[in-house]
């Protein structure tokens, strides 16, 4: 893993697929529609699957979230982590048969920043003072202050190379509906929110995914992606109820997987109002019974968790637990003068359909914490309508939340989450600035892991965050498919073979 | 009497303005009133104060409501209807994308709504007198009492979950190819020449279509029977029974042209619930419409958005209730004489 | 012929009386009728079936929801939200209403015409879209609900009613009582407001058919009542997701609504049939 991230080594960790025959026409039925076919511009994670089918990362990502490489061939990062030197692959088009160079790299990556452009991509990348374009196949990143997980960054969402010499002809607003990517498909057909046809290049400079033609079924309903898929009109379903899985799984047509993905959800804590004080923070952690949670909604696949990253990520910590302690909850309540018969009260906001089991687990914690003497007032919220509360100071005490991570790196889980500098960050005092800032700055990766495994433990400690669940992600699909799942939520279409 | 129909029409239309103008400035004031800041939503998460400070100004909002309401209507005449702060896209082309969809769903489901409710009036008229005629009316007042999104429901438990005949969602089966000529599926489908693939629109748009027509017809039914009976009075249709025409050649040739008007009346002033309608019938069936941009725009709060579909319903009830008083007009003989 | 038909429009009253009562003593007796409470979850047993399908058991009759809260108490409760939204919203929408349809179709003349254009507008406008933006604005809650299907649907009472109103004002007896000088609030509250009350009835029992549907509605797409707060459109949609391994918890909270709306229609018929007097009059003739 250091190695890794340190430089990308020419030697591919592409596991190597059987590719048995040829699909004609492969469908999905997803979730969710992307805002726009400007792939930086923004970073939710469910659009993520369509847009690497028409555009590359720089750097791609194994099936078990190990950095591979993908547009670049190698990488490595200065020992001051303030520059990066990258090398590209020479033999790449765009599907406008232009040549990738360092140059589209340039602008991608900073050039587009750089002029204000309204991207997600700022978000990470907005540290990028320069790149250097040293050939048509080398180029050097310089940083204004330390980035030690450039390479991350690199294979995560929004990250793709787009081409240069189409987004200076379609200008900004083209780029959203005309897209010119590296990936192994082109757009051919496209009606928002509805349906999305993506055709095969041959020209692509990987290996050829076994589906010449990808239909996406936008169904945002999870009854109507299984009826798509049960009455064939879909061959693959995503996000499924588990119990749909579970007799997926017992019937004979269709197969299904539960996938744990490297999303956390989790509950956030504010530093101040009611859970300023410590007691209740902690009261409120060990009131949630988090394997019944797994076990009501999630037929027990989910893991718990009782830290900010997943088990086999770096900064995990094997041996750390936080009991499920309703009788702990009710002593730390009453040690600050509240109990079941006076009731400590405090907002609650939840999205409902965001994730599967978002409304449900805000539920079932609601009920926990009555029964310890926590009151919680349950309010329905957007994921738009949670970052303008955040940005506001507005936003209730505690929230369900879901963090995507698809690098698995723990910059990118308890990093952002509790940098008081980006707009994710609930619970913010001085101590936690006073840990997070040095290890955002840690060039020497093994320093960085042991300085996030202190923090971690710091934080549930400390009770500033409620971690419950490694999210599943539920893939139903034909039986006479196959499918590798990705330990990211992307679905590839190179994992997908026909048995 | 062209002339006297496009003076109805025209002064219809004249009126339509003011309204126009009046239920814009409620909704505009209504979603002023929300909570929701539209200049933060539509820049990244990462942006700063200053950034969304900057934007609010771009986006004039910190000026007077009525300042701001003039800069929206002057836009909105020359055809800008501002940006769509879920899409960064334009708000007009973000709507009329999915403005066919919609329009097909409604008229579609106005003419199965229609033919139902007339085919319903007629029968339970012709029976009157029987107990099939009560039976009628019971099962007309059961149906009224299962507004659109229940029938949509109840339709994917039918048809979804114990008989799959019908799809339950979207417009067409996937890898069907259909160039868009209109933007309305069932035309476009049918200019390929391709049977199968207007077979596969047709199935797809069947349930949302009969959900929402089977919503509308309960009213169409009793309102042709009560206006049979009424026009069954009238003294001509005794003449005619005297003059030794039978039953049938009365109802259709005599009294339907004069029973027909309520009727007419009836669904131009209801039109209206036909959108509000498709709102739950397209969330439910994930049909790609007007309504369903609609009920996502509420929650997300897109506020340009909300205002164009609103602006949409508006415009299309009024000109439907002028195209109702326009066949009214040219159907009731005493109004065109009178 | 006649006495059948006579018979069937009692008939309707009667069971669609009886039903409406039923759902009204359901609300208001809600704790003391329920076998738990409506919010008690237990997510070891969750969407348990109804006692008639297969593993039901008489401890949950209806089965439970996918938190584990009994069907049959959440539907009991349910039927108290529905009640309370819709007595509280047909009342406010009916006064309203007729205060409007009286003055304008009384007065005639300009008040009228403002009346009638207000009406206008209002009614150029699909009302659910109508009352989902008032929500979009006022936010969510009980009273909010109520406040919007008042402020939509008392265009619906006023517009007929004020027709009504016309016509009894060319009444005789209206232009005598005003000869004897009578003041105008009297002539209308004596003469005219009990010529109108039994179309207000019928459209207040109609009326409340419609506001179980529009709570419904709201609740469903999450614009209605608190999340705590056990409601029809809601239990809708909660089994909505989970369809096809317990379809019957969808189908039960329909059925609820359905029964409720048709009983509500049924009485109202059933009681314009006998209260109009010009239809009974056409009855006996």
């Amino acid at each position: 893993m250091q190695l890794a991230a340190a430089s990308g080594g020419a030697l591919l960790v592409k596991p190597d697929f059987a590719f048995a025959g040829e699909i004609d026409n492969l469908s999905i039925a997803w979730t969710t529609d992307t805002a726009s076919w400007d792939p930086n511009q923004r970073l939710s994670p469910d659009p993520q699957t369509i847009l690497k089918m028409v555009f590359d990362q720089p750097i791609d990502m194994t099936s078990d979230l190990k950095l591979a490489p993908g547009l670049l061939t190698d990488w490595k990062l200065a020992d001051d982590a303030m520059s990066m030197q990258v090398t590209l692959r020479d033999d790449v088009t765009f599907s406008d048969g232009t040549k990738l160079t360092a140059d589209d790299f340039r602008y991608t990556f900073f050039e587009r920043i750089q002029q204000g452009q309204e991207i997600d991509l700022a978000v990470g990348f907005g540290n990028v003072t320069d790149i250097e374009v040293l050939s048509p196949t080398e180029a050097v990143m310089h940083f204004a202050k330390p980035f030690p997980i450039v390479a991350q960054w690199l294979s995560f969402s929004a990250s793709y190379i787009v081409s240069r010499a189409h987004a200076e002809k379609v200008g900004i607003e083209g780029m959203k509906t005309d897209p010119v990517g590296t990936g192994p498909y082109v757009l051919k057909e496209y009606q928002r929110d509805s349906r999305i046809v993506l055709t095969r290049r041959d020209d692509y400079w990987g290996e050829l995914p076994s589906a010449k033609q990808i239909t996406i079924e936008i169904i945002p309903d999870p009854t109507a992606r299984l009826a798509a898929l049960e009455s064939g009109t879909v061959d693959i379903a995503t996000e499924l109820s588990i119990r749909d899985v579970k007799r997926l799984q017992q019937g004979g047509a269709f197969n299904a997987v539960t996938n744990p993905i490297a999303r956390i959800i989790y509950i956030t804590i504010r530093e101040d109002g009611v859970f300023a004080d410590r007691n209740i923070r902690l009261a409120a952690h060990h009131a949630v019974d988090k394997a019944l949670l797994s076990k009501a909604f999630f037929g027990g696949d989910a893991v718990t968790i009782d830290q900010p990253t997943i088990p086999g990520m770096p900064s995990f910590l094997p041996d750390f637990h936080f009991d499920h302690d309703p009788d702990k909850a009710r002593e730390l309540l009453a040690a600050s003068g509240f109990g079941p018969d006076n009731p400590v009260t405090l907002d609650f906001a939840t999205t409902n359909g965001q994730f599967p089991g978002d409304y449900d687990i805000a539920r079932a914690v609601v009920t926990m914490w009555e029964k310890v003497g926590i009151k919680a007032n349950l309010t329905v919220i957007t994921e738009s309508q949670w970052y303008e509360l955040n940005a506001s100071g507005k936003l209730p005490a505690a929230s369900m939340f879901v963090w995507e991570n698809g690098t698995g790196d723990p910059e990118l889980f308890a990093g952002n989450m509790f940098d008081a500098d980006l707009p994710f960050a609930t619970y913010r005092t001085d101590e936690v600035t006073a840990m997070i800032k040095p290890l955002l700055r840690e060039p020497d990766y093994d320093k960085r892991i042991k300085g996030y495994e202190a923090f971690n433990r710091f934080l549930i400690e400390e009770g500033a965050m409620i971690p419950l669940l490694q999210a599943i992600q539920t893939i139903g699909y034909r039986k006479d498919i196959g499918i590798t799942p990705w330990a990211n939520g992307l679905i590839r279409p190179e994992a997908i073979t026909t048995t | 009497m062209i002339l006297a129909i496009l003076r109805v029409i025209g002064r219809r239309l004249l009126a339509i303005v003011p309204v126009f103008a009046v239920v814009t400035v409620l909704i505009f004031g209504a979603l002023r009133i929300l909570p929701v800041d539209p200049a933060q939503m539509s820049l990244p998460p990462s942006a700063t104060i200053e950034q969304v400070e900057a934007k609010r100004e771009a986006m004039g909002l910190n000026r007077p409501i009525w300042e701001q309401y003039a800069i929206w209507a002057k836009g909105a005449v020359a055809g800008d209807l501002g940006e769509s702060s879920q899409y960064r896209m334009s708000t007009v082309d973000v709507v009329l994308e999915r403005l066919p969809a919609t329009i097909e769903l409604v008229v579609s489901a106005l003419i199965f709504a229609v033919c139902v409710g007339m085919a319903g009036g007629l029968l339970i008229f012709t029976a009157r007198g029987t107990v099939f005629e009560s039976v009628g009316l019971v099962v007309t007042s059961a149906v009224m009492a299962l507004p659109d999104f229940l029938l949509a429901l109840l339709f994917i438990l039918l048809f979804g979950v114990l008989i799959p005949i019908f799809p339950v969602n979207g417009r067409l089966d996937p890898g069907m190819q259909v160039p868009s000529h209109t933007g309305f599926l069932l035309i476009d489908a049918m200019l390929t020449g391709d049977f199968s693939i207007f077979i596969s629109a047709v199935e797809h748009i069947a349930l949302p279509v009969m959900a929402l027509g089977l919503a509308f017809s309960p009213t169409i039914v009793r309102v042709l029977h009560a206006s049979l009976i009424n026009t069954y009075q009238q003294s001509y249709i005794l003449q005619a029974r005297l003059r030794g025409l039978n039953g049938r050649e009365i109802l259709f040739g005599q009294a339907l042209k004069n029973a027909i008007l309520p009727v007419v009346i009836l669904v131009g002033t209801q039109f209206g619930g036909l959108f509000g309608g498709t709102l739950l019938v397209e969330m439910i069936f994930s049909f790609p419409g007007l309504g369903n941009l609609m009920v996502k725009a509420m929650q997300l709060a897109d506020l340009s958005v909300i205002m164009a579909i609103a602006l949409i319903y508006c415009a299309t009830t009024l000109i439907f209730n002028s195209v109702a008083d326009a066949l009214a007009y040219l159907l009731n003989p005493r109004l065109r004489n009178g | 012929m006649m006495g059948r038909n006579y018979r069937f429009a009692d008939l309707g009253l009667f069971i669609g009386g009886s039903f409406a009562a039923l759902v009204l003593i359901c609300g208001i007796f809600a704790p003391w009728i329920a076998p738990y409470h409506p919010n008690d979850q237990e997510l070891l047993y969750i969407l348990a079936p109804p006692v008639w399908a297969e593993g039901g058991t008489a401890e949950h009759l209806f089965g439970t929801d996918s938190l584990g809260r009994d069907t049959l108490s959440r539907l009991i409760y349910g039927a108290r939200t529905a009640m309370t939204v819709a007595v509280a919203a047909s009342f406010g929408a009916m006064l309203l209403g007729a205060f409007f349809a009286h003055l304008a179709g009384y007065f005639g003349g300009w008040v009228d015409w403002i009346i009638s254009r207000t009406v206008e507008v209002w009614l150029s406008f699909p009302p659910v879209v109508l009352s989902m933006l008032l929500i979009t604005g006022l936010g969510i809650g009980i009273d909010k609900v109520i406040l919007a299907i008042v402020l939509v649907d008392w265009t619906r009472f006023c517009r007929v009613l004020r027709s009504e109103v016309q016509v009894v004002r060319g009444q005789d007896y209206v232009a005598f009582a005003r000869l004897i000088g009578l003041s105008h609030p009297r002539v209308i509250m004596k003469e005219i407001f009990p010529a109108t009350l039994p179309m207000l009835i019928t459209l207040l029992s109609l009326q409340m058919g419609i506001s179980v549907v529009v709570e419904a509605i709201l609740s469903f797409v999450a614009m209605g009542v608190p999340s705590d707060v056990p409601a029809w459109g809601q239990m809708i949609a909660d089994a909505r997701i989970d369809m096809y391994y317990a379809p019957w918890g969808l189908a039960v909270p329909i059925f609820a609504i359905f029964l409720t709306v048709l009983s509500f229609n049924l009485l109202g018929d059933g009681l314009r049939r006998r209260l109009d007097p010009r239809q009974s009059a056409e009855r006996g003739a």
